[in-house]
């Protein structure tokens, strides 16, 4: 296991930046830790980089405990969110400034490892130039050399991409990718950007208020989220969410909230949902189905939800259509192909369904029940 | 930027105005140096008839002026290095390090720039006299810190918190100690502030006169300002002529700094 977090904590003053952090990333694996801004999860980048010093708890990094070492005795990399090149050095005595401080190697050997990193992000042309003579793109491609030529036994990235455009950033993103799938070291990647969050994690910890709030792969994140903030957070527009009052009708459950009912078939679930009077049931806008209502094709399945609601804006994005839907003030996003989104028009009435087995079901705290 | 005539015109008239005020005492300092001395007394012409070098002949010979020149320098030079000694580590630490009392003990520090100094001359030499620095350079070098350091420490301690920490932070993770990471990372970075820093420091020790005037009596170590004071005007009869050549003289070596440093200097106290 290339890096270990065991019951992590770190304080800054009373305030508690992180608590009980547990994770584990492997070699071939990209960990990204993802949260809005003030979650902690910088906070937890930097105790693994020995940039913080824990008040609890044990970072492991290639079966060895660090957690007392200095950040250059760890061998880890650590690319920042500002770039941080030195600004009075070459990009050359950038890459190399970490070999330079490394005993025992030849000159030969440092210059060739300068060689094939600066060949592999194309910055041969670039290495006896200063730091404030290349793009942007460039400085962070500068910058992630100073941390390949080491060859470290992790990188840490907080940030990367924050200060480039947006198609750079892509570009950037993929590139990372490749280079973490050629190189096969544990990474470890800072970001509140949910997309770049799911292209690059192979596993997701979504952090807030110093919490893990849930740690898995991309599809359990998206599909399966443990409580209402990591169901919001990911996922754009944002997951529909409908809270209520619950009743039993038999067999039948019946959500209510104002004019909108929902009456469902819990036959599998009903027993987790007792004891709770209230409900928020949420579900993705890709899976609201949406009728024009003339056309009465939608199934009233037992497990299907459906309610007539009226469309006030449509946004087309081209390869989707999001369209913006109300129940009284109560709206309805959905996701739909363009296809599906012809002769649909802003003002209509429309009938929109959803399956409820691809609903989720929390209680008015947040916590999911179903 | 593109500005109306009238307002260039405004502009130009106040900076014509700003470089007047300035040029016209050295202009006039300079005429003066080259009248002979019943023409300075004879009233305020501008051209000096006859033209007359003896003031100058004066300046560079009847007094040691360069002996005591030597010794100015050697005065702010030491007081320099003196304060960089206190200011490049001190600044740092209020700048980058957390510790108890640090506010209150930084504005103690740079408060002190509110302190009219003429008020710290007395005490200052009866200290020196005390530890028996009276009459050495050591003794000066120290007395200047009093003007150098609240200054220094302000402006440099700027420099590095604006900084961005990343920077300490990167040659850590690769290879440095902390100390390292500062002297090879942030020292190079922070150079032009150092030299501007350095400069005002040199300038303080050069140009002083309260201090070396109470701290200084030995005619081995007495800088120019003293020298020319107890030469041109503590006499019965001001030589005016002599000390308009000699105010050239001890004002040229500053200026020459200047040009050279100029560059850092506004860099370091300027935008980054």
């Amino acid at each position: 296991m290339a890096i270990i977090v065991e019951n992590l904590e770190h304080r800054y003053g009373s305030f508690v930046a992180c608590r009980d952090i547990n994770f584990q990333v492997e070699d071939t694996e990209i960990l990204v830790l993802l949260g809005p801004s003030g979650c902690g999860k910088t906070t937890v980048l930097r105790c693994i980089a020995g940039l913080e010093k824990p008040a609890m708890g044990a970072v492991h990094i290639s079966e060895r405990d660090v957690t007392a070492m200095l950040p250059r005795d760890r061998q880890i990399a650590f690319v920042f969110q500002n770039i941080a090149l030195f600004p009075h050095m070459t990009i050359r005595r950038n890459i190399s400034f970490g070999l330079d401080m490394t005993k025992g190697l030849s000159k030969e050997e440092i210059d060739r490892r300068i060689q094939g990193v600066s060949g592999v992000l194309q910055l041969k042309d670039h290495l006896d130039k200063k730091p404030s003579q290349l793009s942007g793109g460039q400085q962070q491609r500068a910058a992630l050399g100073r941390a390949m030529v080491m060859e470290p036994r992790a990188f840490l990235l907080d940030e990367p991409f924050a200060s480039l455009d947006a198609n750079l950033k892509v570009e950037m993103r993929t590139e990372i990718h490749k280079l973490q799938r050629n190189l096969k070291k544990a990474m470890v990647f800072v970001t509140h950007d949910q997309e770049e969050a799911m292209v690059l994690g192979d596993k997701i910890l979504l952090m807030k208020d110093g919490v893990i709030q849930q740690a898995g792969t991309p599809d359990e994140i998206y599909n399966d989220p443990a409580n209402v903030f990591v169901a919001t957070f990911i996922g754009q527009p944002n997951t529909n969410l409908i809270e209520g009052s619950l009743g039993f009708e038999g067999k039948r459950c019946l959500l209510q909230q104002g004019r909108f009912a929902l009456s469902f078939d819990a036959a599998g679930f009903k027993d987790e949902l007792r004891g709770h009077d209230r409900l928020v049931v949420g579900i993705r806008p890709e899976n609201v189905l949406i009728n024009a209502s003339d056309r009465q094709t939608c199934t009233l399945s037992g497990s299907t939800g459906v309610c007539k609601a009226k469309v006030h804006l449509l946004e087309p994005l081209g390869s989707r259509v999001v369209i913006y839907s109300a129940i009284d003030d109560f709206e309805f996003r959905s996701v739909v192909l363009p296809e599906h989104a012809r002769g649909i028009s802003e003002g209509q009435e429309v009938v929109i369904s959803f399956d409820i087995e691809r609903a989720w079901f929390f209680s008015t705290e947040g916590q999911r029940i179903h | 930027m593109h500005y109306s005539w009238r307002l260039k015109l405004l502009i130009y008239i106040v900076l014509v105005l700003t470089v007047l005020t300035v040029l016209i005492p050295l202009v006039y300092v300079g005429v003066t140096s080259l009248k002979s001395s019943s023409d300075i007394f004879r009233g305020s012409s501008w051209i000096p008839r006859p033209l007359s070098l003896r003031s100058w002949m004066e300046a560079l010979t009847s007094l040691n002026i360069h002996r005591n020149m030597l010794n100015s320098f050697l005065s702010g030079f030491g007081a320099m290095l003196l304060s960089l000694i206190i200011l490049v580590p001190g600044a740092y630490v209020f700048a980058r390090k957390s510790f108890p009392g640090k506010e209150f003990l930084f504005y103690m520090v740079t408060g002190t720039l509110l302190f009219p100094v003429i008020l710290l001359v007395v005490p200052i030499t009866e200290m020196m006299v005390q530890v028996k620095l009276f009459n050495t350079y050591a003794g000066l070098w120290l007395a200047f810190q009093t003007l150098i350091i609240p200054f220094g420490m302000w402006t440099l301690r700027g420099y590095f918190a604006g900084l961005p920490m990343d920077l300490e932070e990167a040659a850590m993770v690769y290879g440095c100690t902390e100390f390292q990471a500062f002297y090879k990372v942030i020292l190079p970075i922070s150079l032009p502030a150092i030299i501007a820093v350095s400069f005002i420091s040199f300038l303080v020790g050069w140009n002083d006169f309260e201090f070396s005037n109470m701290l200084v009596t030995t005619e081995s170590i007495k800088p120019a300002t003293v020298a020319l004071y107890t030469y041109t005007i503590s006499g019965e009869q001001i030589s005016w002529g002599p000390l308009m050549a000699m105010t050239i003289l001890i004002g040229l070596p500053p200026m020459i700094l200047y040009m050279l440093a100029q560059r850092f200097i506004q860099k370091g106290f300027g935008e980054r």
